[in-house]
């Protein structure tokens, strides 16, 4: 438990100890009223979750992950636009195919490394944020987007959600990722398109991937396709 | 550096409430649900603003909007003339 947690609920119990007090001894309305809003400011203190990584390492550690998986796409020379895919055990998984394809239709996780649908090959990455995905659950895709994005990583500062029939458009205000190596946005997309796809395909369990991304007065629009 | 939204909305709310009691007070109000009214309002507003992740769903939403709709049928009451608040 953290020290702020902690403080919240010093607050609350305080705010609990003092109120009864004013109220039925003292019979003080308005330090009644202050006890009441001393328990609801230690409620909301002692509810509130604390990142214990910095914002700047959590970011390092994905634009990591990216540089490890460019070093892959590279390797084996794949180029074409990977789909990202949740599965039942809470991660986002990439397939990525070694020429144009459909989407994949898969009901299990993967097995392996490369996978064949329908007789079309495809390697299966485990993209930077599909553990992301499954901590941070969401009702609300935008509060998912954001909650990542701008809180945990601060890989932009403000984020905007449109769904339409069969696209989500997103739209990330300042990105300050590090620009992601040319081969890993052609099949994967910039990071924060990366992570935005991730989410997206945890919260709709279809297949997404990331299909126009544009730069525009410090605005990054991105369009993910629903498969 | 972006603050984070849940400080923000923790000192938010505690500006707000250290604002409102005072005030309520200078200005002779005596009515604690006046003063809850007002926290629940103010609490609300801050969340649909700011929108801060807390770890399990809202408890303190649910119990100020209970007690905020306690306080409205207890007003609607006493203006029907079915059971005075005071």
């Amino acid at each position: 438990m953290e020290r702020y947690n902690c403080l919240g609920i010093s607050l609350l119990a305080f705010g609990a100890t003092v109120t009864p007090f004013f109220y039925f001894i003292m019979s003080n309305v308005p330090l009644t009223a202050l006890g009441v809003s001393i328990m609801i400011l230690g409620a909301v203190m002692a509810l509130t979750p604390i990142n214990p990584v910095p914002k700047p390492a959590v970011r390092g550690l994905l634009e990591g992950a990216m540089l490890s998986l460019e070093g892959l796409l590279e390797e084996l020379d794949l180029s074409e636009r990977g789909y990202y895919v949740a599965h039942e055990d809470g991660l986002v998984y990439v397939y990525v195919p070694s020429s144009k394809a459909e989407p994949p239709n898969v009901d299990s996780k993967p097995r392996s490394l490369v996978v064949e649908l329908k007789g079309q090959p495809y390697l299966v990455l485990i993209p930077p944020a599909s553990a992301l995905a499954r901590e941070y659950p969401s009702t609300s895709l935008e509060d998912a987007v954001s909650t990542v994005l701008v809180d945990l990583a601060e890989l932009c500062s403000g984020v905007r959600v449109a769904k339409g029939p069969g696209y989500i458009r997103v739209e990330l205000k300042r990105p300050r990722g590090r620009r992601a190596p040319s081969r890993f946005k052609r099949v994967l997309g910039s990071l924060e398109a990366c992570v935005t796809a991730c989410l997206a395909a945890s919260a709709l369990k279809r297949p997404v991937y990331v299909s126009s991304e544009v730069e525009e007065k410090g605005w990054r629009r991105v369009t993910l396709e629903v498969a | 550096m972006t603050p984070d939204k849940n400080f923000m909305f923790a000192l938010v709310l505690g500006i707000l409430m250290a604002l409102t009691t005072p005030t309520l007070a200078a200005l002779g109000e005596i009515r604690l649900d006046v003063y809850v009214s007002l926290f629940t309002l103010e609490y609300f507003a801050a969340k649909a603003i700011l929108r801060p992740r807390l770890r399990v769903r809202d408890p303190v939403a649910i119990t100020l909007l209970f007690l905020f709709l306690l306080i409205v049928a207890l007003r609607v009451m006493e203006v029907l003339g079915v059971a005075p608040l005071s």
